[in-house]
């Protein structure tokens, strides 16, 4: 009797305590950013399974958190920071799956009236701002400067990247998300009917680019990316160039895919 | 009822992130997060201009009387400012920058309503080059002002470059001078930096005597507005460079205030009329703060683009509220939030006037006590904001690693380090973006 009672006791505080477990999401990027209104959708998604934001200043504080939460806690992470040896990487077995994927696009203010595909394709003196990653701007200045060698491109931080294209500075900037600006072309398949990086350069090697996140977490006990797919949250997201990514493959096959396919963006762009 | 409850949050959120140090808006903002989240979407502006013009006045107070600067933007504060108060005379800083700041808030708001026919072509001007152009001169000046000689400033400047680059750079994937350190890929965050090399050198230059603060009144901040006159020209020159330094992307007022200072210690230093705790140099930084404060609104409001992170996380919580955010609403929006910041601006005024006469019951007490208990909660908000990312120990211990070199420099003016620290970023990309743009 007693070992029934202690037996039920222990389930009963296990169910408890399963269905009380919360799940935080680490933020590690700037406020507003693509990466923070991602997390915020897959806070909305988990409705009560929502825990907190952990605010972190940068992915090492993030990872830092990961390895040491004892509580499940889990995160959107760009793809690029798994690639190579970097203080960032996170141990294998944090990573869930998969997450979203969007082309890359080349976008220009609304008031800049000489904006066109032709003039990108044959300008003499085409400035396009690309955001200060090592690792997305070789690939991007490759495929830039394959379609027109006149085109310089400049690297720009987050926020001074905003108001570049409305100062005239530059003609084009090439985001994952663009925002309000239009959209001229995309390195991919895109929701604005406009020309791709294969029509511009067919078999180009950074014609199809786009820019993926990863899901990663701790003790997370449900699958994160069929829920927040499922989600009110995600059918009402605005960063709608994210899509879902690999979904259909395992997790194993997905990550595979996708550190292969880093890599070989990273051999050709250096 | 919900713009007054807002209105209401708005006031003490900027009064806690304006006494506070190292708790400046954007800390309240990811904090606010899932109140602003509920909110009306006018309401989410209100709330913003409410914090920020309500924390410049209380940041101020903090600045002179303590010698803490809440935020960048206060440095200038606490080194002219808490001179003067060290000199007996805070009640009349105090009552000085509140009404030069109270002057600002109506000039930036009078000159964007003025320019508002214009104002969509702001950013046709405000090219790379526009922009190093502006950190390099206020660089320049602030070497060319600091009370050290001209190569020791540059050598503290250089210091101040050299500690905001530690750290681990996730866009260029390398790291710098962290020496395989956990603790210092993170970099060295901003609240040690400024504690220890900043506000501790400058506390330590004179600990004699006691806390002498005489208080403000009514009768003191009408006798401040009458002789405002005398500091006119100051006054507007100021406010005008605030107003265009809050158009810088990421820096915003707080850039506003060391350009307008440095460009007033300048002038006082060539006319042989500066001393340390320079009333002109006080109203110079207060007032630009608030034209600043203003003048940042504008890009959101008229280009819809967001240059803070707090801006940014307003635009995000419209957006995902599926909420229109366009130029056309953040224009319609533009009176509403422009009677809500002279409102408030005029509530900061009195409420900042209550508030620092508290401060009278610390009178009489020696003040190398109140500096140790200063010391002592910069030391606790060090810990706290460092807590919140779960690094609170980490960043402990580099105030602590930093504080030697805050005691070597307490003969000097570190303002050049503290500059160099939070001006390096903005100077160095700007550079080399004009590199990348023109050659």
């Amino acid at each position: 009797m007693k070992k029934i009672i202690i037996a039920f006791t222990m389930l009963f505080f296990a169910t408890m305590a399963y269905a009380e477990t919360k799940i935080d999401l680490v933020k590690h990027t700037r406020p507003g950013g693509l990466n923070d209104r991602m997390i915020n959708v897959v806070a909305e998604a988990l409705g009560d399974r929502f825990g907190k934001f952990i605010e972190t200043s940068n992915c090492l504080q993030a990872k830092k958190v990961l390895e040491n939460s004892k509580t499940p806690v889990a995160t959107v992470w760009s793809s690029q920071t798994e690639h190579g040896s970097q203080p960032c990487n996170l141990d294998d077995s944090m990573l869930l799956s998969t997450f979203t994927n969007s082309p890359y696009h080349i976008t220009y203010f609304a008031e800049n009236k000489e904006a066109s595909l032709e003039h990108l394709k044959t300008g003499k003196d085409v400035k396009v701002g690309l955001w200060d990653s090592n690792f997305w701007s070789a690939p991007q200045r490759q495929f830039l400067i394959d379609l027109n060698p006149n085109i310089k491109t400049i690297r720009y931080k987050s926020k001074p990247l905003r108001t570049a294209l409305a100062s005239g500075e530059i003609d084009y900037k090439v985001l994952s998300f663009p925002g309000k600006d239009p959209v001229l072309a995309a390195l991919g398949k895109n929701d604005y009917g406009v020309i791709t990086g294969q029509d511009l350069l067919p078999g180009h090697p950074f014609a199809d680019l786009g820019y993926q996140y990863l899901l990663v977490g701790v003790g997370i006990d449900i699958d994160l990316a069929s829920t927040v797919f499922n989600s009110e949250a995600w059918a009402n997201r605005r960063d709608t160039t994210h899509k879902p990514y690999l979904q259909d493959l395992s997790r194993d096959e997905q990550l595979s895919t996708v550190m292969v396919m880093l890599d070989k963006i990273y051999q050709s762009g250096q | 009822m919900e713009t007054g409850i807002v209105f209401t949050a708005g006031i003490l959120c900027g009064m806690m992130s304006g006494i506070l140090p190292g708790v400046g808006s954007l800390v309240v903002m990811t904090l606010a997060f899932p109140f602003l989240m509920t909110l009306d979407p006018v309401n989410i502006l209100i709330f913003y201009v409410t914090l920020i013009s309500i924390d410049q006045f209380f940041n101020g107070i903090t600045a002179i009387v303590f010698g803490m600067p809440g935020s960048s933007g206060a440095i200038p504060s606490s080194i002219e400012g808490h001179a003067i108060f060290r000199r007996g005379d805070g009640g009349n800083a105090i009552m000085y920058s509140a009404i030069g700041s109270y002057f600002a808030s109506i000039f930036g708001v009078t000159l964007m309503v003025c320019l508002l026919p214009v104002l969509w072509t702001v950013y046709g001007i405000w090219t790379t080059t526009i922009q190093a152009g502006l950190f390099t001169f206020a660089v320049t000046m602030i070497m060319l002002v600091a009370r050290n000689k001209l190569i020791f400033n540059v050598m503290l400047f250089a210091l101040g470059s050299v500690l905001a680059r530690i750290g681990w750079d996730e866009s260029t994937t390398s790291s710098f001078l962290t020496f395989d350190m956990d603790i210092l890929y993170t970099g060295i965050p901003i609240l040690p930096v400024m504690s220890m090399l900043f506000v501790l050198p400058m506390l330590l230059a004179t600990t004699r005597g006691n806390f002498n603060f005489p208080g403000v009144s009514i009768k003191g901040y009408l006798e401040s507005a009458r002789n405002m006159g005398k500091y006119a020209i100051t006054l507007i020159r100021s406010s005008f460079l605030g107003a265009v330094g809050g158009f810088v992307p990421g820096l915003t007022y707080g850039f506003s205030s060391v350009l307008s200072y440095t460009i007033e210690r300048w002038s006082r230093k060539r006319k042989g009329k500066y001393s340390l705790g320079d009333t002109n140099c006080l109203i110079a930084s207060e007032s630009s703060n608030n034209a600043g404060a203003f003048t940042q609104l504008i890009p959101l409001l008229f280009l819809g683009i967001p240059i803070t992170t707090s801006e940014a996380m307003i635009y995000h919580i419209l957006e995902a509220r599926g909420l229109p955010v366009s130029i056309e609403w953040f224009s319609q929006t533009f009176t509403t939030v422009t009677i809500f910041f002279l409102a408030s601006a005029t509530i900061g005024l009195f409420l900042s006037a209550k508030y620092v006469n508290v401060l009278k019951i610390l009178n009489g007490i020696k003040i190398s006590y109140v500096y140790v208990a200063i010391m002592t909660f910069l030391l606790i908000s060090i810990y706290t904001t460092g807590q919140l990312q779960y690094a609170g120990m980490q960043h402990i211990i580099i105030a602590l690693m930093l504080a030697p070199i805050g005691l070597m420099l307490t003969r000097f003016d570190t303002t050049p380090l503290v500059i160099g620290y939070i001006l390096h970023h903005p100077l160095f990309d700007s550079w080399e973006r004009m590199v990348e743009l023109y050659w």
